[in-house]
């Protein structure tokens, strides 16, 4: 009962606000909405078959079967699939936000009479819907030979994520004062050291709520990935869930096992990272 | 030294503007080229004229792939903004247990589109998901059956993206208000200004910018909507949760149709260069006027 009387009142006052519990009322019961996907996977995915076909879907495991997290880790082939996912995220994620940072100094702190129209150029790129390229990008990749290989699905998803991280570190750079890098130019240090030993440490938070940022879409990603990685040995986790749920429609507590294990990298990094995220994004966006 | 300066500044430019100029410029002017022809699975050369858009236009799945983005558009992103904004409102409040619900709030952001919609196809499908746990507590006649009803699929479609999106609003517009100065605060309460009229005439204004980077961040995905859709309804029932990208998709790899995939293609294009950049030009104007003083 101490609970709750203390959980209608404001942080450090003693009086019971009405509008407090009211309020309290309504976020339960949305958070309870928000909530209950998350427990029918879990629930589910420690079930066995014939428990969930036999109970409600929100009842919890009678005992708990987490043969269905080794079972969906075999026949799903996640072995394979997240080695794929964890080499292309950990070579596309850090060299794309290099280049596109690189790319950003460059327009924002080195006068050249090219800047404005590439700039333009890169604010229309990221309206651009990829379906657009899709067939041209897979044409080419097939030219090259790149269908089912690392390269092959590194440089799109590369050319991609480049215009969105270009236009917010561009408004980032574009906000550092000019005396900061004037002076060390006037030392006479280069634009590269400028941009190693100035740009990037101030611009740390940008660029790690667009690494996170790139982290999980470049996890997640999955129709570029359907076009081009084919083969089955090629395939990264989105491709290895649907093909899963296809293929075992009916086994839904392994079905839920392979949901939480590909959900689960993404959503550690994204919950543990969350300060710098939201901290990076809004400093971004206000100086932009 | 000017001529070194703006070698390595080319040098550092030079992989952006590969991307630039053929990714961009270089596939759209080959997607467009290619829509006037009558192309099938290989690129042919026999010119058609407006043949593909004509077949395109007379297409009911185009049509409906158009009006059913537009209103998973406008609601998904409406609804992310609205609903993001209110709960960083509430948590704001100084209520207990903030960081808890911040974290319900924005756990389902890390789930891609593809889980997102299984999770959701499950939750809605009649005979396993919430219809049927109701029912098995005794509420014989309770009907939740979204994805199935033609009617309403498009609103399942929307829950999902609501669903996932509205936390990351939620975190922009929260960090927002707490970078607001007490006094501001205080000069308002002092006037008697009640609570709710604070966060409408004071601080959404001020957040203004924050929220655009969040609108801007959903509604670069709402174009390119695939796989939520293809992992919750496949476009069904009917043609009632069909999407642009997904006709594009089809006609491209499953039906062999490249004329016709390309001149989809280039309507989208057109279409989202209409919408958005008057926009971006009025968000680029604004900036300036605000450098400037």
């Amino acid at each position: 009962m101490t609970f709750f009387s203390q959980a209608f009142r404001p942080v450090g006052s003693n009086k019971v606000d009405p509008m407090l519990v009211a309020l309290w009322i309504a976020f339960i019961l949305l958070a309870i909405i928000w909530i209950t996907p998350f427990v029918f996977i879990v629930f589910t995915s420690l079930k066995s078959n014939s428990t969930v076909m036999g109970s409600s879907a929100f009842s919890p495991p009678s005992e708990l079967a987490f043969g269905n997290f080794v079972a969906a880790w075999n026949r799903g082939n996640f072995s394979t699939t997240a080695f794929n996912g964890i080499v292309i995220t950990v070579i596309k994620v850090p060299l794309g936000l290099f280049i596109s940072a690189m790319a950003a100094y460059a327009l924002a702190k080195v006068p050249m009479r090219i800047n404005k129209p590439l700039f333009a150029l890169f604010v229309f790129g990221t309206m651009l819907p990829f379906q657009v390229m899709l067939a041209p990008i897979f044409r080419q990749v097939n030219a090259f030979g790149l269908i089912n290989t690392y390269p092959g699905i590194i440089l799109p998803y590369l050319a991609f994520g480049i215009p969105y991280q270009v236009f917010i570190l561009y408004g980032f750079f574009s906000a550092v004062p000019k005396e900061l890098s004037e002076a060390a130019r006037i030392d006479g240090a280069s634009h590269f050291t400028i941009f190693r030993r100035i740009f990037l440490p101030v611009s740390l938070p940008v660029l790690s709520a667009l690494l996170i940022l790139d982290f999980v879409a470049t996890w997640n990603e999955f129709a570029m990935a359907l076009v081009i990685l084919q083969d089955p040995r090629m395939w990264t986790l989105p491709l290895g869930l649907m093909n899963f749920q296809s293929q075992f429609q009916s086994d839904y507590g392994q079905l839920n096992a392979a949901i939480i294990m590909t959900v689960l990298p993404a959503a550690l990094v994204y919950l543990m990272f969350q300060r710098y995220f939201v901290s990076g994004l809004t400093s971004g966006a206000v100086k932009e | 030294m000017k001529r070194k300066t703006n070698l390595s500044a080319t040098f550092a430019l030079l992989p952006t503007w590969l991307v630039a100029v053929v990714v961009f410029i270089g596939t759209m002017a080959w997607s467009i080229n290619l829509s006037f022809t009558n192309s099938t699975i290989f690129p042919s050369s026999t010119y058609v004229g407006f043949a593909q858009y004509a077949k395109l236009f007379s297409s009911a799945k185009w049509l409906a792939s158009l009006q059913n983005v537009l209103i998973f558009g406008v609601l998904y992103v409406g609804g992310c903004l609205l609903l993001g904004f209110l709960l960083a409102a509430a948590l704001d409040r100084k209520i207990r247990f903030e960081s808890a619900f911040r974290t319900i709030f924005l756990y389902p952001y890390a789930m891609s589109f593809v889980v997102t919609g299984l999770i959701w196809q499950w939750m809605l499908n009649p005979t396993l998901g919430i219809q049927a746990s109701v029912r098995s507590l005794g509420w014989e006649s309770f009907v939740l059956d979204w994805v199935v009803n033609r009617d309403l699929a498009i609103y399942a479609l929307v829950l999902a993206g609501v669903w996932q999106g509205a936390g990351l609003v939620m975190v922009i517009a929260l960090a927002g208000m707490r970078g607001i100065e007490a006094e501001q605060w205080k000069a308002a309460r002092i006037d008697g200004i009640p609570v709710w009229r604070i966060y409408v005439s004071i601080i959404l204004p001020q957040l203004g910018p924050a929220l655009a980077a969040a609108g801007m961040l959903l509604a670069m995905g709402v174009i390119k909507t695939y796989d939520i859709v293809v992992a919750m309804t496949n476009g069904g029932p009917g043609n009632a949760t069909e999407v642009p990208a997904k006709f594009i998709m089809d006609n491209l790899f499953g039906r062999q149709n490249l004329g016709l995939a390309t001149a989809g293609a280039t309507v989208l294009v057109l279409g989202v260069i209409m919408i958005v950049a008057p926009f971006r030009y009025a968000m680029h104007m604004h900036s300036k006027a605000r450098g400037a003083r």
